[in-house]
């Protein structure tokens, strides 16, 4: 294989592929990018054997002799980095890789390319199209809520659903729950069956990392086994959480009487931030008093302190007082804008809160109960 | 200064008491049956060598004409409570030990009260009016101390040992009279010829150290008159332990198993009776040549639950059984990080993990335990344990 390629473009491609190879792993191939020249343009491919990507590179490479090599991660990255021609040129002989710039020449060993796992292209007449905006939204707001460490290892990713033109995305550790809908366009009749396309927690941010927002859409593929996303510039797939996902929508609150109040994040958040200083890792709760005109949020942990914070609120009913692990409520603030408002429903101290925004959003938290 | 109490052949004692015919007699109980363990002997069946944990049919071939009567633990259970509430008369500073046993530390009362000597007397002598029943009393600044003071003169004994005579006190007693210090540790210890507690104080520590680990140091401590431990009742106690040496060392992991399961469901069941969580749980292991280890871990969220404890602990030895494959003498699970935090999360979906059939099981074994007694009823993975130390007990 000889090909050169200019230096920035490949920088940029190399480093979406290098994101997904693992820094560490018992199999040391996988801590290499795959290059195939062919066609006058080159392949990258990298996987951990939970997520693969492909990337297809033809802008500013010159395919002299086609052929396959493997780049070690951490070199070539390196070398990428701290070079400064505008462009490189990589060839491979039987003693391994020579890269060669203006002034500078730099050989690396070889591994056998043949060994690398292949990772899928994307062959799918049936898919998804969805807004790249979108799905990164529904990854972005869901994503926190899954639970990795959880002996029901559904929870530990983000559940998709995609049926003609809605999509959704749930995560949930079983004590809140987020999710993000919007719309698609199916392709193909493409919809998922059942609650079991449920993308890892790892990869599904890997995913969301490699996504560009200069694209307009993103096309996913849902699966047996995996999923698969495609984008102008590269395939990524990733393997589905063996086991079913919980019935989410029976828990999600669909309630007629309960009470809807209008916040915005950005003070909510000041406040609950202030109220939060005196919690401690044995005592998350604060308790969240809804009165006359007034949001107060207290919190008291023994030894620590005590913290009262008030806050205005449009509200004119029966004072409500609820306790919720302020965590719950800071990450659904983490991931909206200051600016953004929201409806915070609440029904009781005993009922779950339910905060949901007008783009599709919607966050429930289960409260804490003081025992006997 | 610190008072152990220990009530004289408890159970025996309150038989005797309730049935007049009784009295003077040498009284077994429970021991009937083939299988029967002896749970507590009288005063006069002990003069036979009748102890308690002794096989029946051994008692009754020492002593043809004891009277056995089966145990009434309710009963007990509930005159225990009497004499502890009477403790709590002198002192919030009360840590049980067993029904019939505790220490109260009355450094705090003693202006209320009298001093030590007198609440002693004091205590003694309420037993007797209200209850019928006689106490022996150790009182002396260090726990381990008042405890051998109470023993020293039993049944009815009480012994007084002031911080200046601790040394001389405790110099020509045996080692066996150490807390920690059994059949085994006896014949460790006299291999270095070390026979009275006043020899281990006079023996290079380090060398002990070296010997024994922990024990070596803590032995040399105590018989140095160096005891830091307080006086904790479980409300406020930072740590609710149990554990248990085995008269035989242990090589089998299932056995080991049983045991962590029986002592799991011990420490859970007291943390529940205080209304208090645990956040992290200890597993004590210490092999047969005495160098002990202890590997801790967090749970996700504190926990009262029987079963949650017994996961983590069953984990954590594994761990030390792949690190320490050596026969063991001693297993202990001790539970940490506690809070009476009664606010708990709520889940958004029914029964995970089967936490609330787990809460259930534990609130049932825990009414039939206090209502039956603590050994009648427990988990299917203590039980090869229960067999066990049964035969163990009745066997020696």
């Amino acid at each position: 294989m000889k090909i050169t390629c200019h230096r920035e473009s490949l920088t940029n491609a190399f480093a979406l592929a290098a994101s997904i190879a693992p820094t560490r792993s018992p199999k040391e191939i996988l801590q290499n990018v795959k290059v195939t020249a062919a066609g006058g343009k080159i392949t990258l491919t990298a996987t951990d054997m939970e997520v693969g990507i492909r990337l297809d590179l033809e802008e500013g490479v010159t395919v002299e002799t086609e052929g396959t090599a493997l780049l070690p991660v951490q070199r070539t990255m390196a070398i990428l980095r701290e070079n400064n021609d505008e462009v490189l040129e990589f060839e491979t002989d039987e003693s391994g890789i020579r890269v060669k710039g203006k002034r500078s020449k730099f050989k690396l060993p070889g591994n056998d390319p043949d060994e690398f796992p292949s990772v899928a292209g994307f062959d799918e007449d049936k898919y998804h199209i969805i807004p790249t905006r979108l799905f990164r939204e529904m990854v972005r707001r869901t994503v926190f809520a899954t639970d990795t460490d959880s002996s029901r290892f559904a929870l530990g990713g983000v559940l998709l659903e995609m049926e003609e033109a809605r999509v959704t995305a749930v995560g949930t550790d079983g004590r809140r729950l987020a999710r993000m809908e919007g719309t698609g366009e199916s392709v193909g009749g493409h919809q998922t069956t059942g609650a079991s396309t449920i993308v890892p927690t790892k990869a599904i941010q890997l995913i969301e990392r490699a996504l560009n927002d200069n694209d307009d859409t993103v096309d996913v593929a849902a699966r047996n086994n995996d999923l698969i996303v495609r984008t102008p510039q590269a395939v990524i797939c990733s393997r589905l959480v063996e086991g079913r996902y919980p019935n989410w929508r029976q828990v999600f609150p669909s309630r007629e009487n309960a009470i809807q109040l209008d916040v915005t994040v950005g003070p909510l958040f000041a406040a609950l931030r202030q109220a939060a200083i005196v919690t401690d890792h044995e005592s998350r709760g604060i308790d969240f008093t809804f009165a006359e005109g007034t949001l107060k949020l207290e919190a008291s942990t023994a030894e620590i302190g005590e913290s009262q914070i008030e806050f205005p609120i449009a509200y004119d009913g029966e004072p409500i007082t609820m306790t919720m692990d302020h965590r719950y409520l800071a990450d659904f603030c983490k991931v909206l804008d200051n600016e953004t408002s929201f409806t915070f429903e609440i029904e009781s101290g005993a009922a779950p809160a339910l905060l949901t925004t007008d783009d599709g959003y919607g966050y429930v938290i289960m409260p804490m109960a003081r025992d006997r | 200064m610190i008072l152990h109490i220990d009530m004289d052949a408890f159970y025996a004692s309150i038989e005797q008491r309730d049935d007049p015919a009784l009295r003077g007699m040498p009284v077994v109980v429970g021991g009937a049956g083939r299988r029967g363990v002896v749970a507590a002997a009288s005063y006069e069946a002990r003069r036979y060598g009748i102890r308690s944990a002794m096989s029946g049919s051994k008692a009754a071939q020492l002593c043809p004409h004891a009277v056995f009567v089966s145990s009434r633990l309710e009963h007990y259970a509930e005159i225990g409570r009497q004499v502890r509430e009477i403790f709590l008369r002198y002192t919030p500073l009360v840590q049980p030990l067993s029904l019939d046993e505790a220490f109260l530390d009355v450094t705090g009362t003693t202006r209320l009260f009298g001093s030590a000597e007198t609440i002693g007397v004091q205590i003694k002598e309420t037993i007797k009016q209200e209850l019928a029943l006689t106490a022996s009393v150790g009182i002396a600044p260090l726990k381990f101390v008042a405890k051998i003071a109470s023993d020293l003169n039993k049944p009815d004994g009480f012994l007084k040992v002031e911080a200046a005579d601790i040394i001389d006190f405790l110099d020509p007693l045996p080692v066996s009279r150490l807390w920690g210090v059994g059949p085994v540790g006896n014949s460790k210890l006299s291999s270095l010829k070390l026979k009275t507690i006043g020899d281990i104080r006079r023996y290079d520590r380090s060398i002990l150290n070296e010997k024994f680990g922990n024990w070596g140091d803590h032995l040399w401590k105590l018989a140095n008159g160096i005891d830091p431990r307080k006086v904790v009742p479980d409300r406020t106690a930072k740590q609710i332990s149990h554990e248990r040496t085995f008269g035989q060392d242990i090589t089998d992991l299932d056995m080991m198993r049983a045991v962590i399961s029986h002592l799991c469901e011990q420490v859970a069941r007291r943390l529940r009776r205080n209304g208090r969580y645990a956040r992290s749980v200890a597993l004590k292991y210490r092999r047969a040549d005495f160098r002990t280890f202890v590997h801790s871990r967090s749970f996700p969220k504190a926990t009262q639950s029987t079963d949650s404890v017994y996961q983590m602990a069953v984990i954590l030895l594994s761990e030390l059984r792949e690190q320490h494959p050596q026969p063991i003498r001693l297993l202990g699970v001790s539970l940490g990080n506690l809070s009476d935090n009664s606010v708990h999360q709520l889940e958004l979906f029914d029964d995970q993990d089967g936490q609330s059939s787990q809460q259930a099981i534990d609130e049932v074994v825990d009414q039939l335990s206090d209502q039956i007694g603590r050994d009648s009823v427990y988990r299917a993975t203590s039980h090869d344990w229960v067999i066990r130390r049964r035969d163990e007990t009745s066997g020696s």
